[in-house]
């Protein structure tokens, strides 16, 4: 039985090929679960999901690894995106077109997607916004994004990306910016269509509480490499990778003593976690093995004693 | 007194021919010492009220007063440190560059002025010479406030400036925040929608809506003994930083309506979950409630 969505070794480098920004990246979701990708800026997250969208920019080429959406393999096949997958991104108004009232651009998704004419695509596009929570949703329909406010941006963009009735949803960073009561909002929505119609997400974010609160499971990176993957709880109370714990610990800083950043090494062959590891060792440097430790698997050598 | 008071300020200005209501007859001090954190969703007057704490934006009505013993008066920290320093700078151009405008000291003293203020926000000296893009964003955020303090002013308002950074960097910088203000006696107008940065640096919180203030109060009152429907609605909002508590992800419906048209009565009731029909008809007034407590709310009481 394969997961949802099943990625292989993704493994990206610049078209210059000087430098691999993500190495190795494997991760599944189920039918119906939220996965969390987690890290700092630049560790991978974002990425990860361009990669998988088929969106990397043109300076970027994808180098190895294996993704299929339902069993259906498109990554290696060069097929381009798959038509079960969807992405919503941070800046929802950005990613609107400006020039299109909102249920136009909706309509238009309903009538390629599912072959509906004109008119009954329309009322698609109304019943869309009202099902991620729109009051009103005839004349948010008739809008222009200028003229929403930056959470009613972000669900007109989850309504799009429903419209394709995708099976796997990527949502980056889908409330960096709004408030906390539309976040509760935007996330509330998440969940449910995970949970109503089975729906596969994986939620890219920094916000660790959203992560233990909504998913079911997270992917830790850190540069351009999962350090670790476990079930949500499990990994807030019992962090196997040095650098979770090191993330975790950072949450309650209570001094300034500035773990100044050294940056990610990218030419490194082993952990690229390595310099800034309080616990690094010689053994580091080659390539982290994969070890699983009860319901966690991280990739580390100095857990390979302890499993 | 006070490093700080404003006195009913109002602020209304014209957008698009409608007249935007930003700010309707808002008080408070800021003390020695003391962070005072505003918070609200967008929109309901936080960062005019600190534009016209900073000096930049002019109130329609009211009053703002230093207090006699202010330094340089006020310094803004911005959201975007990336967008509030000049590319083409240096470090030390950007740094210096409030006591070039005042005309303060010459190019030695002003460097060494530089080198104290980077020092104070955990700064080396071999900073002094690069620029905006050899910079993280909370090494860029450390610059800023480096510049903000190198006028010894008496008050910082801070704008969101944690809100572009990575967690682990935003609590190291809210610690550093701290222990220069323990330092120095600032005062902080501390401008936030993130629950859990507020939390850590602020000593009173301010939430307003609609552009009043519909409840203020020490931190710790605040958080577990909220009082107004919208304060216990934006708390509830937020996420609990341990998995095993327990979410509603209690959702407020709708969004604050808009600053052109005041509703009449409470600002707040047609998202309240408690309205009774009086919210629609009386305007609640800001009563205290406790030490330092006070409350709009009709079904408030003492």
């Amino acid at each position: 039985m394969t997961s949802l969505l099943e990625v292989r070794g993704l493994s990206v480098r610049t078209r210059a090929g000087d430098t691999q920004l993500l190495r190795d990246i494997s991760l599944s979701v189920e039918e119906g679960e939220i996965v969390g990708l987690v890290g700092e800026s630049g560790s991978g997250k974002s990425m990860t999901a361009l990669a998988l969208m088929g969106l990397l920019p043109d300076s970027m080429e994808l180098l190895a690894g294996s993704a299929s959406v339902a069993g259906k393999e498109y990554l290696a096949a060069g097929a381009g995106r798959h038509p079960d997958l969807a992405m919503i991104f941070q800046n929802a108004r950005a990613a609107l077109n400006p020039t299109m009232p909102v249920g136009k651009q909706i309509a238009r998704i309903c009538r390629m997607v599912a072959g509906a004419r004109r008119a009954r695509a329309r009322e698609a596009a109304v019943e869309l916004l009202t099902s991620v929570g729109i009051p009103g949703a005839e004349r948010v329909a008739r809008s222009y994004p200028h003229q929403l406010s930056g959470g009613m941006c972000q669900r007109v963009m989850i309504a799009m990306a429903l419209a394709a009735r995708p099976k796997m949803l990527i949502a980056d960073e889908p409330t960096t910016g709004l408030d906390v009561t539309v976040q509760a909002q935007i996330l509330a929505l998440l969940a449910k269509a995970s949970r109503d119609s089975g729906l596969g997400t994986i939620l890219i974010t920094h916000d660790l509480a959203v992560v233990g609160q909504v998913c079911d499971r997270v992917v830790v990176m850190y540069g351009g490499q999962v350090m670790e993957t476990a079930p949500a709880k499990v990994l807030f109370d019992h962090p196997r990778h040095p650098y979770t714990q090191k993330l975790l610990a950072s949450l309650s800083a209570d001094d300034d003593s500035g773990d100044h950043d050294p940056g990610v090494d990218f030419s490194v062959p082993g952990c690229r976690f390595v310099r800034r590891c309080e616990l690094a060792t010689a053994a580091c440097e080659s390539p982290p093995p994969l070890v699983t430790v009860e319901s966690s698997v991280a990739s580390c050598h100095l857990l390979e004693s302890v499993a | 007194m006070s490093l700080l008071e404003l006195d009913q300020i109002k602020v209304s200005y014209r957008q698009r021919g409608r007249r935007i209501h930003a700010v309707r007859g808002l008080s408070l001090t800021i003390e020695s010492g003391e962070t005072v954190a505003l918070v609200g969703e967008s929109g309901c007057g936080k960062s005019t009220t600190g534009r016209v704490v900073a000096g930049l934006q002019r109130p329609t009505q009211g009053s703002v007063r230093l207090g006699a013993q202010a330094g340089a008066g006020v310094q803004m920290v911005f959201q975007h440190p990336d967008q509030s320093l000049d590319p083409m700078w240096s470090v030390e151009r950007s740094v210096a560059e409030p006591l070039v405008r005042a005309g303060i000291g010459d190019r030695a003293s002003r460097r060494a002025a530089v080198i104290a203020a980077l020092k104070r926000v955990g700064l080396g000296e071999d900073y002094v010479r690069r620029r905006p893009r050899e910079l993280s964003g909370g090494q860029a955020q450390r610059v800023a406030v480096a510049r903000a303090l190198i006028a010894d002013p008496s008050v910082v308002v801070l704008d969101e400036p944690t809100a572009s950074l990575d967690q682990s960097v935003r609590s190291r910088l809210l610690v550093m925040l701290r222990q220069i203000q323990q330092d120095s006696g600032l005062g902080y107008l501390f401008i936030s929608h993130d629950m859990a940065s507020v939390r850590k640096l602020a000593d009173r919180i301010v939430v307003m809506y609609l552009g009043q203030i519909v409840e203020e109060g020490d931190t710790e009152t605040v958080f577990s003994r909220p009082a107004h429907p919208y304060t216990r609605a934006l708390l509830a909002a937020i996420p609990p930083p341990d998995p095993h508590q327990e979410w509603s992800m209690t959702v407020l419906a709708g969004e604050t309506p808009s600053a052109t048209e005041i509703p009449a009565g409470c600002p707040f009731a047609a998202r309240c979950p408690e309205v009774v029909p009086a919210c629609r008809a009386e305007s609640p007034e800001l009563r205290p409630v406790g030490t330092g407590h006070r409350v709009s709310c009709l079904l408030v009481h003492p």
